[in-house]
């Protein structure tokens, strides 16, 4: 169980999150939404160590993050919102790194490594900078890294960004196979098809506040006719309406 | 396992130190051990070469008796040494983008820390090969046999630049904790580096002016002449005491830093606090002045802009400050009909300056992933090259020009003189601007992560300091055989011939490059 608890990101005096606290069970898709700027990447890295919250708490299984930092950063697997990084190793330069990073023993390294790189089609451009890659295939090497230790939480922030239709659907296949075996995936996005189809559960960020945080299944019941593209658009869109945003609060708190 | 990602984090800072050198051996089919083997062979031949140069010299000094040149050299290659260590923690530190993507990794601190700290120390420890030298050699004057001397040497001079080191890190990061800092870190990066480079100029000129009344020999700078007592008396209770005093600030500085400054510095706390403000936006005003606009902001890199200085600009004006305040150099007396020695010392002064560590050596590779995009623009794209290179030669032109006419003023040239002086660097800054520019192509990288890779490319600093020595060898014997022809010949004729041996291969280059980019196949 992840649990977010009060907590606030300001920067200077902007507030990219405000006093978000939420649950996230163990065995879920969890699907963070939000229109650029919401606070979906600031909660991510809050969560992968990569920001300081201002305040507030992230505990991962009643272990506060900032006391056990190194040992949760081993649970987690984490594809940040770009991939341009490390452009001047080769995919196996880094894949070495991030061994090494979560001491992976090297015989079920090499084992995961190449069913990952066949996965993807990564094998005959493992020793090709990443910096020479396009952007789909610095995405690939990105979430193979990620998975490689294969951890218990992951972490993906818009990982389907750049992909290709082929790795897209392994994506989400690996990733219902790791919420099956009772572990987490996170991850934000902005196609809300992909969230309908995925999530569990999710939460909507609207200006750094949380605005929903349940089940794909209870907020599409409030509409029984709806897309999850239309229920969004009509809390967190251009026109917003907050009488929905309430109503569906109330009834998240009755459940 | 800590040893493990250790060894791993340093061959990635090994690799993000060389990205050019890395990509040339990875092209030759080099990669694993032999690549980082090739990497590391190169600090080692720097070292070598610093030592030759450096250790010859200075065989032939009594460094056991003369205690004012071992004070004095050492105190040179210690601000040498801190000069190289703040702009060699600023690039490897905070200017390079990587440290961010460390952090969500399950790493030890610690050993994020020491590798890059290993890579400074390659940066630096060549340049500080002289000073170990100096430890070793002050004892073996002293008449003590070699193997003790080079083991006390060694352990003098580790303990004294790991001292050293630590301090300077840990005020730097100190500093780097700091609002002030936080809020106008270019700023403050600018002014940590320049200051630095100054103590430097300013240490070298005054060793250099102390010589009038009192010897360098015999000047002794107090605080390091305990080192001298210690290398040449290890076994004294003063030795036992320095080295003593050099432990105890080793295990202070490191504790400061492993308790109380790197925890800030390898986590959230530092990374993406700063937003920048928001900046007033400037309208259009046509594209030629946007794209301006643009490329002056590129400049705007503390580091970049003193690294680019300390290889450019400062050596011409350590020169003329040693040549007119130490050595008196007063050009009064030179006649009009030397105004063409004035023009070629020009083209040497621009020539010397205008290297690979120059502006116009890099302005394109500043462009980095932008130079992509601008490249799909509707734009005829050498057009924008050409606009980029006609603004970078107007503006070292500019600080050219002003050397220049302070160079020709401090020496009291006559306004003739001054002007084909100025010219003569004019003529001198577009002829080097044009290959360095055009090297940039050649050599290169969009995707640099600190200043200090573009200055890597090619024969890197090396180099540099082999072309700038060259350059001042081979503009200096023209310069005597000019004087010398003008002085026994007619000057006219002389000066004639000159300008047509000047003009010629001048014209020659300019051709030469106005080809290159018209055939240039422009593929990024």
């Amino acid at each position: 169980m992840i649990e977010f608890n009060h907590l606030q990101k300001v920067y200077d005096s902007t507030a990219a999150l405000k006093d978000l606290s939420l649950r996230i069970p163990n065995g879920k898709i969890f699907g963070f939404l939000g229109h650029n700027g919401a606070g979906k990447s600031t909660t991510l890295k809050s969560l992968v160590s990569v920001i300081e919250p201002t305040s507030g708490t992230i505990t991962v299984d009643g272990d506060n993050l900032a006391d056990h930092r190194l040992a949760i950063k081993k649970r987690i697997g984490y594809v940040p919102d770009s991939p341009d990084i490390f452009l001047e190793l080769t995919a196996n330069d880094y894949w070495d790194l991030i061994a090494s990073a979560y001491q992976i023993p090297k015989d079920h390294r090499h084992k995961r490594q190449a069913e990952l790189m066949d996965l993807f089609d990564m094998t005959a451009h493992a020793d090709s900078p990443i910096g020479d890659f396009s952007h789909g295939m610095r995405q690939k090497a990105i979430v193979i890294g990620a998975l490689l230790p294969d951890p218990d939480i992951w972490v993906l922030d818009e990982p389907m960004t750049g992909l290709d239709p082929q790795a897209i659907y392994d994506l989400k296949q690996l990733m219902r196979n790791h919420a099956a075996k009772g572990k987490t995936v996170i991850f934000s996005t902005h196609v809300l098809a992909t969230a309908q189809e995925l999530c569990d559960d999710l939460a909507i960020l609207r200006h750094g506040d949380l605005i929903y945080n349940g089940s794909v299944k209870q907020l599409l019941s409030t509409m029984p006719d709806a897309t999850l593209e239309t229920i969004y658009l009509k809390m967190a869109g251009r026109t917003a309406d907050q009488q929905t945003v309430n109503d569906l609060e109330r009834s998240d708190r009755n459940d | 396992m800590i040893n493990r990602q250790l060894l791993q984090l340093m061959k990635v800072n090994l690799l993000y130190a060389n990205p050019q050198l890395t990509r040339r051996q990875r092209e030759k089919g080099k990669t694993g051990t032999a690549l980082y083997r090739s990497l590391i062979s190169q600090y080692l031949a720097i070292g070598v070469v610093f030592a030759v140069i450096f250790g010859g010299t200075m065989l032939f000094a009594d460094l056991y008796h003369n205690v004012g040149v071992f004070t004095n050299l050492i105190a040179l290659f210690t601000i040498i040494g801190l000069t190289q260590t703040i702009t060699a923690i600023n690039n490897v530190f905070f200017e390079s983008k990587d440290l961010k993507d460390y952090l969500p990794l399950p790493l030890n601190q610690w050993a994020v820390f020491v590798a890059k700290f290993s890579v400074i120390v390659l940066i630096i420890l060549p340049m500080e090969i002289p000073a170990w030298l100096i430890f070793i050699l002050a004892g073996v004057k002293a008449g003590r046999f070699i193997g003790i001397s080079i083991a006390i040497g060694t352990i003098m001079f580790v303990l004294f630049y790991t001292c050293l080191f630590l301090a300077c890190s840990t005020a730097i990061f100190s500093f780097a904790q700091t609002k002030v800092y936080q809020h106008h870190q270019k700023l403050m990066t600018f002014l940590m580096t320049g200051l630095s480079m100054v103590a430097m100029f300013a240490a070298i000129f005054v060793m250099n002016t102390t010589d009038d009344g009192q010897s360098v020999n015999s000047f002794i700078i107090p605080g390091f002449s305990q080192l001298h007592q210690a290398v040449a008396n290890p076994f004294s209770m003063e030795s036992f005491i320095v080295i003593a005093i050099l432990l105890g600030g080793i295990a202070i500085f490191g504790a400061i830093m492993q308790k109380i400054l790197l925890p800030k510095v390898l986590s959230g706390t530092n990374v993406q606090q700063i937003r920048k403000p928001k900046r007033k936006h400037k309208s259009n005003g046509g594209m030629t002045r946007q794209f301006i606009r643009y490329n002056l902001g590129l400049l705007k890199n503390p580091n970049l802009l003193m690294q680019s200085l300390s290889m450019t600009i400062f050596p011409v004006c350590i020169f003329t400050i040693i040549f007119v305040f130490q050595d008196g150099l007063n050009l009064a007396l030179l006649p009009a009909q030397d105004a063409g020695v004035t023009f070629l010392a020009g083209i040497a002064v621009a020539v010397t300056a205008i290297n690979q560590g120059s502006l116009v050596g890099v302005f394109i590779s500043l462009d980095r992933q932008n130079l992509s995009f601008i490249k799909s623009l509707p734009i005829d794209f050498k057009s924008y090259l050409w606009l980029k290179f006609k603004l970078i030669v107007m503006l070292q032109g500019i600080i050219l020009m002003i050397l220049a006419i302070a160079l020709g003023v401090l020496t009291k040239l006559i306004w003739l003189n001054i002007l084909t002086l100025s010219l003569g660097v004019l003529l001198g800054n577009l002829l080097a601007s044009a290959y360095n520019f055009t090297r940039d192509w050649r050599l290169l990288d969009l995707t640099w992560t600190n200043a200090t890779q573009l200055f890597n490319r090619g024969g890197g600093n090396l180099l540099i300091g082999l072309v700038t020595f060259g350059t001042i060898i081979i503009g200096a014997t023209l310069i005597t055989v000019y004087i010398l022809l003008v002085r026994a010949y007619s000057p006219l004729l002389i000066n004639s011939v000159a300008m047509l041996l000047i003009a010629a291969p001048s014209i020659w280059l300019l051709w030469h490059y106005y080809r290159y980019w018209l055939k240039a196949n422009l593929a990024l």
